[in-house]
């Protein structure tokens, strides 16, 4: 744990007090405060991510730092998507993941600029790693849903499904845009890197989840703790594979 | 017969996920031979063979955007079948055609060659074509240097000529960057010089001013990392990190140059059935490149299945599940 004396790491916090000020006027009934507050924090990420941008002069999606600072600025638009096509009034459960997701950037992950390898140079690592990083967002927002279902009275699971039909198109494609990728720059368009084993599993669980949500759709705190264990499975792939030696392999630079 | 495909699904489903899982954790060469050992073949047969059956009995999947997701899926798995060792195999034996997997060529520069070397058989193919290595050309970003002092503290600075670095009392000036240090005699003088031979020793001169003024010289290489001086609190380290490396060729048949292309990482050469890569170099020297060539059999049909997968996925969960709410 190590605090960021950078403007980078200023910007990271400043959005992460706005996304903080934006929880506590929630509850106060201040919900355009609470909003303009949310407004404010995705404004000061979305500077952090120019910011690092620009200083290290390409997209900033190459390593754990810039995925959970993408991820965290990513809070915001997918709370006003959800919002605009869910009808979902919660913001409370987007902010904390905000929050979440922006502590790894802010006190964990080093910020030290890494060169581009050849392999990175290509037009396909933005959209792989974009849609990746937006489903990844979405299907967390879609475990939390799942979460409400199996620990509370209301009705969430069908909200949490359409977060995944939203999300599992991306899933896809960017699985498949990897795929082209690695036989662009390593000549196999599967290499059994345990990255890709890993991302293949996630999205065989999805796939599972839509096959037995067909058959049971009444099953609904079963297809919750099926979210659950995507979202387990997103932390592994995200995670554990790279930050565990267990899994050295041809991604091992992210 | 639909329940008996539904739960036959799942169960593949929760199978292949295990499977995957253990695919990560053992590795990837253990995962690929794994995945391409007897009975997976026979696993990839029958999830063919379930998928189509699906789509004949279950009416619903039956729908364009379903079927074509369903229909993706059975490309990529034939497709990938037919790319794999074991039908190269099957096809070399039936029809006498002889096309390696995945092989390997190591040409230096201004020199041709059609032997391709395969690893997984230990034999050599003759390319019916002469690839020519026009240039090899490594890429860098800009080099720098960074120099330790003791106690562990580190700075950078970057390698040109003239940069300069004060740090712990002492001044460093870059004063010469070599590409191929040499050292030759003049006036029985040991004299620095870069040389226009063939090599690669990239190297530069630093002139340090200790904290008491007095100024040495120090030559540092990036083929040797950690110079340091007796006596001295400094320790230097060169890089010039990879930004590419790009071969240069021509194809050549009968006499005749038929296409020339650059093949870098991200940019094969596409060229009589195989894909060309970048695969490795002289990193010592920079004097010869390894290029690897892979079969593209079955390559079209997992691409087709990739975009009918795509497609549907998209058409049916955005553009039908999404749009009913």
């Amino acid at each position: 744990m190590a605090v960021k004396y950078t403007i980078q790491g200023l910007l990271i916090y400043e959005a992460m007090g706005f996304y903080v000020l934006a929880l506590l006027l929630g509850p106060l009934k201040y919900r355009r405060l609470s909003l303009g507050a949310y407004g404010l924090g995705f404004a000061a990420a979305a500077a952090a991510l120019v910011y690092r941008g620009m200083a290290v002069a390409h997209f900033p999606l190459q390593n754990l730092f810039e995925i959970f600072l993408f991820l965290g600025a990513l809070a915001f638009p997918v709370t006003l998507l959800s919002m605009k096509f869910l009808n979902s009034k919660d913001i409370v459960s987007d902010i904390v993941l905000g929050i979440i997701l922006l502590i790894p950037a802010g006190f964990i992950f080093s910020a030290e600029p890494q060169y581009l390898p050849p392999a990175l140079q290509s037009i396909l690592f933005v959209p792989h790693v974009l849609v990746y990083v937006l489903a990844y967002v979405i299907l967390t927002k879609a475990a939390l849903l799942g979460g409400r279902q199996l620990f509370s009275r209301g009705d969430y699971e069908h909200s949490a499904y359409q977060l995944v039909c939203l999300a599992f198109p991306l899933l896809t494609l960017g699985l498949i845009l990897g795929s082209i990728w690695g036989k662009l720059a390593w000549g196999d368009y599967w290499n059994w890197d345990p990255k890709e084993m890993w991302s293949l599993a996630t999205w065989l669980v999805y796939v599972g989840y839509f096959h037995f949500r067909a058959h049971f759709s009444g099953h609904k705190r079963t297809c919750s703790v099926w979210l659950a264990a995507g979202f387990v499975f997103i932390v592994i792939t995200l995670l554990w594979v790279n930050l565990s030696r267990i899994f050295a392999g041809l991604h091992s630079y992210t | 017969m639909k329940k008996l495909i539904y739960y036959l699904t799942l169960s593949l489903l929760l199978l292949l996920t295990g499977l995957s899982i253990y695919g990560a954790f053992v590795g990837a060469e253990r995962a690929r031979r794994f995945f391409n050992s007897l009975p997976m073949v026979v696993f990839w047969i029958f999830a063919a063979i379930l998928i189509i059956a699906s789509l004949v009995f279950v009416k619903r999947l039956r729908k364009p955007s379903v079927l074509l997701m369903h229909l993706g899926a059975v490309l990529v798995i034939l497709g990938s079948m037919s790319a794999s060792e074991k039908a190269h195999e099957i096809r070399r034996r039936l029809f006498n055609r002889q096309k390696p997997v995945d092989s390997l060529m190591l040409l230096y520069e201004g020199q041709s060659g059609n032997e391709l070397y395969e690893r997984s058989t230990n034999s050599t193919f003759q390319l019916p074509f002469d690839i020519h290595l026009d240039d090899f050309i490594v890429q860098t970003y800009a080099p720098y240097l960074i120099v330790e002092l003791a106690g562990g503290r580190m700075a950078k600075m970057p390698a040109e000529i003239g940069a300069d670095l004060a740090v712990g009392g002492n001044t460093i000036r870059v004063v010469n960057v070599f590409e191929n240090f040499r050292i030759r005699l003049e006036n029985g003088q040991s004299e620095p010089f870069d040389s226009e031979e063939s090599g690669y020793n990239p190297a530069v001169e630093l002139a340090v001013t200790r904290p008491d003024g007095s100024v040495y010289r120090q030559f540092v290489f990036e083929l040797l990392h950690g110079h340091d001086m007796p006596n001295d609190n400094l320790r230097f380290s060169y890089y010039r990190p990879v930004k590419d490396y790009i071969s240069r060729v021509d194809i050549v048949r009968d006499g005749t140059v038929i296409k020339s292309a650059a093949i870098e990482v991200n940019h094969p050469l596409h060229f009589g059935g195989f894909h060309f890569y970048q695969y490795s170099y002289d990193d010592k020297q920079h004097q010869y490149t390894i290029l690897r060539a892979v079969s593209d059999d079955g390559l079209n049909a997992v691409y087709a299945g990739y975009g009918l997968l795509c497609f549907g996925v998209f058409w049916y969960f955005w553009f039908i599940r999404l749009r009913r709410g």
